[in-house]
């Protein structure tokens, strides 16, 4: 399997690391009316683990996401972000984790700049001012400093929405398809900023449908289907439990235990 | 063209349909029921007495209409459109502007499509002015071509303004006759004003507002500029089927000269229309409203400029106020400037007659005084409905307010707090233009300690009862979202209205509530202490009644706050949506 950054150097992937778990989910639950659109998941990502979630439309991605979050609250179940509750107790398990979406939240009426000013106040960044300007570099935004959102392109405002998710530097780092909308001198940044966080101590989960940048950049793997777990663990650990998927792409073992592979194949 | 036509028959049919199916639900229902109520006692209660009852041609209400009409126009040659000459969605841009379609069929397309705008304001106007002269169905076909003509002006006026924009000398030079035509309207008319001023004044000594409208309104050459208006407007005046005939050949002659005129003014319109469209498909994504922006900035980019307000933050501490520094910057940024500058011109206006008639700045200070004054009093009413940048917005971006480490009782006080500041910061300036006004005014009024007393009572009062008005606004925003305009995009249509309707009411009544206890402590504290120390009862008093108003409101927006903690993201977006 594949376990280089995009930059060429080797991830720790394939093994699984040896740092305290940073998000703890047991049992989580989550109902809409009648509609289970996720059913007792649990799993824990540990600091420096990049943890790939994938699964098909509907499967209930998204929703888990929002859940770790502390954006919705689970029917059941438990989840834990550094240690602390993030139903009872959200205010420290929020302030150490960021949540990056696929479709960015800004607020049309403040500047780049702002944007982070603003983040910093949020989560209590005292050195905010002194963050900004480097981050901005990273992102390649320094031009764009004063700009408002409406004033940027789709993958400016994604690389924005990300710099808000990287000034706190979070213990937690969850991003939805991170990548809509940059270009490949973005995706690139976007990839190594991604390992880089993981290997400061960061606990990355990350959804995308490009099971390439889940191969790439993942160290383990969680793919759900109807709201429940259908595998969960490195690659090689999933490939051993299943020989019949030995010596297929990640692409062939994702339509394989989604059960999407046999209508494909007529 | 035929398939355009279906287009606008089968789209109208399918909205229609949409709104039936949606009036089912009992929301909508309630909602349609109270805007149809509404109309009705405003056009149609037995006891109203219809407006052109006893109007005349040429009469004052006939001249008043068409100077209104003047406004409106010159308004758009001056001042333009928030909208493109010829507003495109986003799927009309996508699949028409490729698609083998002439320009022309393009803009007869936005024609038709204006129609239903044009019938419905055509109904409304029918009941509007109500019986009196022509039968109904002639006078509907009146106004329908005062609306049509009107509406195909509008998208004249705006493709000259954006050819000339577009192409400058050149583009101004395709507009010339259009643009000259305005111009000298407005200095005849300007002129012909200047010119009856001692009429005017002699009128308004003698007589009041109503001789000195008159005397503007008959002179000559504002008859004059006032012609082409008069004319469209003639056959809902007239007063008889002959008169109406007769009146009508000059209106037809009207509209008829205009439909070319739009065919033919050769302006690239599409990419304006484009822009729109991303605009306004970004801003409902956002739950923000699609405004122009200057020339050269890229789709999408806001009305609005940065460097138009800055307002420092400190990088730690309370993390609440970076949600207060963000609300007030937003309205400092999103505030019209057009509002404003009509308020300014008003308010000249008004100095300029009372100066004239009192022959002296000081009843001019009184009355600007006094409109200050009534402003800052009518903001405690209207202020929570006016600023917006709450909750009643940032409830479309609740997935990111609730991934924020703040509880959501914070959350909801950083909230109110920001709308507060920003109404009691408002309301204090226009006390203070008063403050300067009334001493320079000869008009006798209270005591100078009174008037201390008063000012400090104001403002001991004013942030709490402030506070409370807007925290009934933002219980609604997060209590009934369905029932609640969110963002700055205005719905359409009666249910709308009536759902506009209730909401003010059900806050009116919710606001009454919440002052109800702090008024009766403030009134008993000023009533035991006004015999002993007079005015100065008024301070604490209010100190009283506003602490109390604090108390309730912090027990409520910690209830709220669990309410804001259990309000997924989900819910609010889809409500926007319906």
């Amino acid at each position: 399997m594949i376990s280089t950054s995009a930059t060429g150097a080797p991830l720790p992937s394939a093994e699984r690391p040896d740092g305290a778990p940073v998000i703890e989910v047991e049992g989580l639950t989550k109902l809409y009316d009648d509609l289970t659109a996720v059913d007792g998941l649990s799993f824990r990502v540990a600091s420096g683990e990049v943890l790939g979630l994938v699964g098909p439309n509907g499967a209930g991605k998204t929703t888990t996401l929002r859940s770790l979050c502390g954006i919705i609250r689970p029917t059941r179940g438990a989840i834990r972000v550094a240690g602390h509750d993030i139903v009872r107790d959200p205010v420290p398990a929020k302030r150490a984790l960021a949540f990056i979406p696929d479709e960015p939240q800004l607020f049309e009426y403040l500047t780049v700049t702002e944007h982070l000013r603003f983040v910093g106040r949020v989560y209590g960044v005292s050195d905010a001012p002194a963050r900004i300007g480097p981050l901005l570099d990273e992102l390649e935004l320094s031009d764009k400093r004063d700009a408002l959102p409406g004033e940027l392109s789709r993958g400016m405002r994604q690389k924005l929405a990300i710099a808000c998710g990287l000034l706190h530097e979070p213990r937690a780092l969850i991003l939805d398809e991170p990548l809509t909308g940059l270009d490949p001198a973005g995706i690139r940044k976007m990839k190594a900023t991604i390992v880089a966080r993981s290997r400061a101590g960061a606990a990355v989960v990350l959804s995308s449908h490009l099971l390439h940048l889940v191969e790439e950049l993942c160290t383990r793997l969680l793919v759900i289907q109807g709201g429940r777990l259908v595998a969960f663990g490195a690659i090689g650990d999933i490939v051993a439990e299943r020989p019949q998927l030995a010596g297929r792409g990640l692409e062939d073992i994702f339509l394989a235990l989604t059960g999407a592979d046999e209508p494909a194949r007529r | 063209m035929r398939a355009l036509v279906w287009l606008v028959a089968r789209s109208a049919r399918n909205r229609f349909a949409q709104r039936l199916r949606r009036a089912r639900q009992p929301r909508y229902a309630l909602a349609l029921i109270a805007g149809a109520a509404y109309l009705w006692l405003v056009f149609a209660s037995p006891g109203r007495r219809a407006p052109l009852a006893g109007a005349s041609m040429n009469g004052l209400a006939h001249l008043s209409y068409a100077l209104g009409l003047a406004v409106l126009v010159g308004s758009w040659w001056l001042l333009g459109s928030e909208r493109p000459p010829l507003a495109f969605t986003a799927a009309e841009v996508q699949l028409l502007f490729p698609a083998p379609l002439s320009r022309r069929q393009l803009v007869q397309l936005k024609l038709l499509q204006a129609q239903g705008a044009v019938l419905v304001s055509t109904v409304i106007w029918l009941f509007l002015l109500g019986a009196g002269g022509v039968a109904a169905p002639l006078r509907a076909v009146a106004l329908w071509v005062v609306f049509t003509t009107l509406h195909l002006h509008h998208a004249g006026a705006s493709l000259v303004r954006a050819g000339a924009a577009e192409h400058g000398a050149a583009g101004l030079r395709r507009g010339a006759w259009p643009m000259a035509l305005f111009v000298a309207a407005a200095l005849v008319g300007g002129i012909g004003i200047f010119r009856e001023m001692p009429a005017i004044r002699a009128a308004l000594d003698a007589g009041g507002i109503t001789a000195a409208a008159r005397a503007v309104l008959r002179a000559p050459t504002v008859m004059l500029v006032l012609a082409p208006f008069r004319a469209l407007l003639a056959p809902v005046f007239a007063r008889s089927a002959s008169e109406w005939s007769r009146t009508m050949i000059p209106a037809l002659l009207l509209l008829v000269v205009h439909y070319p005129w739009v065919l033919r003014t050769d302006v690239a319109f599409e990419e304006g229309a484009a822009e729109w469209a991303a605009r306004r498909a970004a801003a409902q994504a956002a739950g923000g409203t699609a405004r122009r922006t200057a020339r050269g900035a890229r789709p999408g980019a806001p009305r609005w400029r940065a460097a138009s307000a800055r307002l420092p933050l400190a990088p730690s501490g309370t993390p609440a106020m970076a949600i207060v520094w963000k609300n007030i910057l937003a309205f400092l940024r999103t505030v019209r400037l057009s509002s404003i500058v009509i308020i300014a011109i008003a308010g000249t206006a008004g100095f300029a007659i009372s100066a004239s008639r009192s022959a002296g700045a000081r009843g001019g200070a009184w009355f600007i005084g006094t409109i200050a004054l009534s402003f800052a009093a009518a903001l405690v009413i209207l202020g929570p409905l006016w600023i917006r940048n709450d909750l009643r917005l940032d409830m479309l971006r609740l997935e990111a307010l609730r991934a924020y480490p703040l509880r959501g009782a914070s959350m909801v006080r950083a909230e109110v707090a920001g709308s507060a500041i920003t109404l009691t910061l408002i309301q204090m300036s226009l006390a203070l233009v008063a403050a300067i006004a009334f001493p320079a005014s000869d008009v006798p009024a209270f005591a100078r300690s009174a008037r201390a007393a008063l000012a400090l009572a104001a403002l001991l009062a004013l942030p709490a009862v402030n506070g409370a008005g807007l925290l009934v606004q933002n219980s609604a925003a997060l209590l009934f979202p369905a029932w609640v305009r969110l963002g700055l995009t205005r719905p359409r249509g009666i249910e709308a209205m009536g759902q506009g309707i209730l909401t003010t009411f059900g806050s009116l009544v919710g606001l009454v509530l919440l002052l109800l206890v702090p008024a009766a402590v403030g009134i008993a504290a000023a009533y035991a202490l006004f015999p002993s120390i007079g005015a100065w009862a008024l301070p604490p008093a209010c100190a009283a009644g506003a602490l109390l108003l604090l108390g309730e409101m912090w027990a409520i927006t910690i209830w709220l706050g669990r309410v804001f903690d259990r309000t997924e993201p989900l819910g609010a977006e889809a409500t926007a949506e319906a």
